[in-house]
């Protein structure tokens, strides 16, 4: 794939992610009192970014979000949102190129391990380790969130992938010819 | 990535070359499996959802297991702890508050108040007290009766 190209596809993913990340800050938390229990809405792009620009543009849309909520959000937010996309990004990436699952059990493991690593950080930062009391439940929240981005991801990404792979081809027998 | 090179002092930048790495290897892969023929579900998945439950689980079990309830019964008077004492040994303590208020503490599973000398006795109708959550309040005497212990409860969690 051509550089250019790379990184437009890259910008437009970072975008979507940013986007995602404040509409999902936007709506209300559905769940009564945990805090930071949200869909991952933002999650859905780096899963989309893996198939269409591979595992480094999905780094680069991850550090792009984490930054977004640092600048947003402050420091706090900005590296739990870190410590979560990293982690459940090498997690997605490890089962996406094991080729066993599906989109829905590579979300809903992503997601899980974004939750655990959040909550790790929380640790980390209040020095307390009582935050991981709470794991369970976001663990079994990070299935119900993980199906539905999961089910989004795959029923997106093939046919994007189709389009863009055709749009890939005409675009080099174009630049053969000239 | 060269976009990246714009931020990092040229491109022999650590930061940049460990990028590149990333990048060609991710492009490596890519071109290796195809990605945009993963199927949305698959029955492997279900070990995912089985595993996710089964440590949800194991946590449940282990956070239920440190969840120790009230184990000290603190009283403040004015804002200020005055004495403390374990809740799980029964007895009845004398407790004195501000405006000569004084009143009887009563521990005998759960926490109640007995013969205040106060006009309005509310912190008696109170009545018995037994978790975290409760409190004894006497008004005149400034006098706050909790129960605290190693409670799970979290005040926030960002992100």
């Amino acid at each position: 794939m051509k550089k250019s190209l790379k990184l437009t596809r890259c910008a437009l993913l970072c975008a979507a992610a940013v986007v995602l990340s404040m509409l999902e800050s936007a709506l209300p938390v559905p769940i009564f009192f945990l805090p930071g229990c949200r869909l991952g809405l933002a999650n859905l792009a780096v899963i989309v970014a893996i198939p269409i620009v591979g595992a480094g543009g999905a780094v680069s849309v991850c550090v792009v979000k984490s930054l977004f909520i640092l600048v947003a959000r402050g420091v706090m937010a900005g590296f739990m949102s870190f410590c979560g996309g990293a982690v459940s990004l090498a997690v997605m990436l490890l089962l996406f190129y094991i080729k066993q699952f599906g989109y829905v059990g590579v979300s809903i493991a992503s997601a899980a391990a974004h939750n655990t690593a959040q909550l790790a950080a929380a640790a980390l930062i209040m020095w307390d380790i009582r935050v991981f009391s709470f794991l369970w439940l976001y663990l079994l929240l990070s299935i119900a969130a993980g199906t539905v981005t999961g089910f989004v991801a795959g029923v997106c990404v093939p046919p994007l992938c189709k389009v863009l792979n055709t749009l890939d081809r005409g675009l080099g027998s174009g630049t053969n010819k000239s | 990535m060269n976009f990246l090179s714009v931020y990092a002092i040229g491109n022999a930048s650590p930061i940049v070359q460990l990028l590149t790495v990333i990048n060609e290897t991710g492009d490596k892969m890519k071109a290796k499996t195809n990605l945009d023929k993963i199927p949305i579900f698959r029955k492997t998945d279900i070990i995912i959802i089985a595993a996710v439950i089964a440590i949800a689980a194991v946590s449940f079990l282990v956070a239920v297991k440190n969840t120790s309830s009230a184990n000290m019964v603190v009283v403040r008077v004015n804002g200020e702890i005055t004495a403390e004492y374990p809740y799980s040994e029964n007895g009845e303590y004398e407790i004195k508050g501000e405006n000569g208020i004084e009143l009887t503490l009563v521990i005998a599973d759960g926490v109640s108040v007995r013969s205040p000398n106060c006009p309005d006795k509310l912190c008696e109708k109170t009545g018995l007290i037994t978790n975290t959550s409760q409190s004894i309040i006497c008004l005149p005497g400034r006098i706050s009766i909790t129960l605290e212990g190693d409670s799970n409860e979290v005040d926030a969690v960002v992100g």
